[in-house]
């Protein structure tokens, strides 16, 4: 169960944040991650729109 | 509601340095616990505190230009995360004074004068002369890295 809510993208893990129903509400979220510091990807799929997040802050990558 | 850690300038310093030695994977360890985005957990950076790394930085001859902006960058880019509060905490003058005339390090006197009237609920430093003066004071609960993952676990 704990590996469908994470996941790695080129080399960085990230956390499932939440899933939307449309790619516009998943959008405003994304958008509140990245201003909180935090990378994010948006994957839409049968099941909602889901927004990604990183475990970490950009800053920790740097 | 998040906890609120201090992390004293040592502390910084080898993480952004991204220390490899073992001595210091344990500060490796709080900061991945505290920077996790699913940990409710705050850095609290004491103003006095985000001086001093910035000054140690700028002038370690040992760092190359490059590597120079881009631990300053980092420095910056943590301030922006919401991670990371910048705490400009009033000094308590008494505390000052009382360290001062106890004969202690003056930026260590600063710290915790600043560190008691700050918002964390605790404070990391390696420093155990910093740590014994402000068991001497009872200056909030000051932990050594070794130890104060276990204890933010337990208080979170």
């Amino acid at each position: 169960m704990l590996k469908n809510r994470e996941r790695t993208f080129n080399g960085k893990q990230f956390v499932l944040h939440d899933t939307y129903d449309t790619k516009q509400e998943a959008r405003v979220a994304a958008q509140s991650l990245k201003e909180r510091g935090y990378y994010y990807r948006i994957l839409g799929g049968s099941d909602g729109v889901k927004v990604w997040v990183s475990r970490y802050p950009m800053f920790y990558y740097t | 509601m998040a906890i609120k850690v201090g992390l004293d300038t040592m502390v910084w310093i080898h993480w952004i340095a991204g220390s490899d030695n073992p001595e210091h994977d344990s500060i490796h360890d709080v900061m991945r616990f505290l920077l996790d985005v699913k940990n409710p957990a705050e850095i609290i950076l004491l103003d006095m505190v985000e001086a001093e790394i910035e000054y140690k930085i700028r002038t370690n001859d040992n760092l190359t230009e490059e590597k120079r902006k881009q631990r300053l960058n980092q420095l910056e880019q943590a301030q922006d995360s919401d991670k990371v509060f910048v705490e400009k905490a009033r000094m308590n003058e008494s505390k000052l004074k009382a360290h001062v005339a106890k004969g202690g390090d003056f930026q260590d006197a600063v710290i915790l004068s600043q560190i008691s009237n700050s918002m964390a609920n605790f404070f990391i430093t390696a420093d155990s002369d910093l740590r014994r003066q402000a068991e001497w004071d009872e200056v909030k609960q000051v932990m050594k890295p070794g130890s104060a993952l276990k204890v933010i676990q337990e208080n979170i």
